[in-house]
């Protein structure tokens, strides 16, 4: 008799503590998908910014020899800023060398460009620092 | 004949161990130097002075673009290094001090200067290049495992951990132009 009660009990806490786990897990997936609502939110602000025709400015910082992000999706007419955070100078110039390409640009200075069309790019001082622009 | 192969193997194992214990000891007897920060301060601007002195000789020897071109980015980036340096020191009225480190540096490099003076055209890049790349290493090594954990002003500190990566891309520049030079 006092067995079964013992697994009686047991029972009953397994089962508690197996609701308990599935409640905080049902809390995790609440806070996810109100994440995922926000996301929504910022893209409808930017689909109505691209709608109006108001292209916005992207910065790429230069920092410890890189550019950063080195990535960049933009649209048509949107401007690029690059801000030199190092120590040293650099530019900007499109990889093959017969585009277009930017003055130096001194540490703590920054030189800003209207995309027209995606490229890859490089700093010529430092040929190993490379960028892309992507158009979306 | 068991017995045997059991005491080859303790023989074995003890002498592994007093191997190690030699090494340990062997590399703790050669310490690396102790510097203070105003002689961090003369080895951090006479390691940059030495790779211009470098570039300089390349802009007067050397005819191949890529590496003026190379020549061009050690001497400008090396200085405004210096600059920053120089300017760190002013404002903590710190005199940068001569040691046996900074000295070694200088002797090196006048050794090896007077090794390049006698070479022309590609033997001169190649050598100048090759020099390029094993004096970065040795820069990088030295900036990382002495000068950063030995210095005691957070400002300084921070300069030399910023300088770390132009260094390093320096060095990954050096390695390009090492391959293409060799082709």
């Amino acid at each position: 008799m006092k067995t079964t009660q013992r697994i009686l009990r047991t029972y009953t806490y397994l089962l508690l503590s197996i609701f308990l786990l599935c409640g905080c897990h049902g809390k995790k997936t609440s806070l996810d998908g109100m994440n995922k609502d926000t996301n929504i939110v910022s893209l409808k602000i930017n689909s109505t910014q691209i709608a109006k025709g108001i292209s916005h400015t992207d910065t790429v910082f230069i920092s410890d020899m890189k550019f950063l992000p080195n990535v960049i999706k933009v649209h048509n007419g949107d401007t690029v800023v690059w801000v030199n955070k190092d120590l040293v100078m650099h530019n900007v110039t499109e990889l093959t060398g017969k585009g277009w390409a930017s003055p130096p640009i001194h540490s703590g200075a920054s030189w800003k460009m209207a995309v027209k069309q995606a490229t890859d790019y490089h700093c010529s001082i430092h040929p190993e620092m490379k960028g892309k622009i992507i158009l979306e | 004949m068991k017995e045997s192969i059991q005491k080859k193997v303790i023989r074995l194992f003890s002498s592994s161990i007093l191997m190690t214990i030699f090494l340990i000891l062997n590399s703790s007897f050669m310490p690396p130097p102790v510097l203070t920060d105003p002689e961090i301060a003369k080895v951090a601007v006479t390691a940059n002075q030495i790779d211009i002195n470098y570039a300089k000789l390349a802009k007067d020897k050397s005819k191949n673009t890529e590496v003026l071109k190379f020549a061009n980015t050690m001497i400008t980036d090396h200085q405004s290094v210096i600059n920053q340096a120089v300017a760190l020191v002013t404002k903590l009225k710190v005199t940068p001090k001569d040691n046996e480190l900074s000295m070694k540096l200088n002797s090196d490099a006048n050794t090896m200067k007077k090794t390049l003076m006698e070479k022309t055209g590609k033997a001169f890049n190649k050598s100048y290049i090759n020099n390029e790349v094993s004096y970065h290493k040795a820069v990088i090594n030295t900036v990382e495992s002495v000068l950063i954990p030995q210095t005691k002003n957070a400002e300084l500190k921070a300069l030399l951990t910023k300088v770390v990566p132009i260094l390093k891309s320096h060095l990954e520049h050096a390695e390009m132009l090492q391959k293409t030079l060799s082709k």
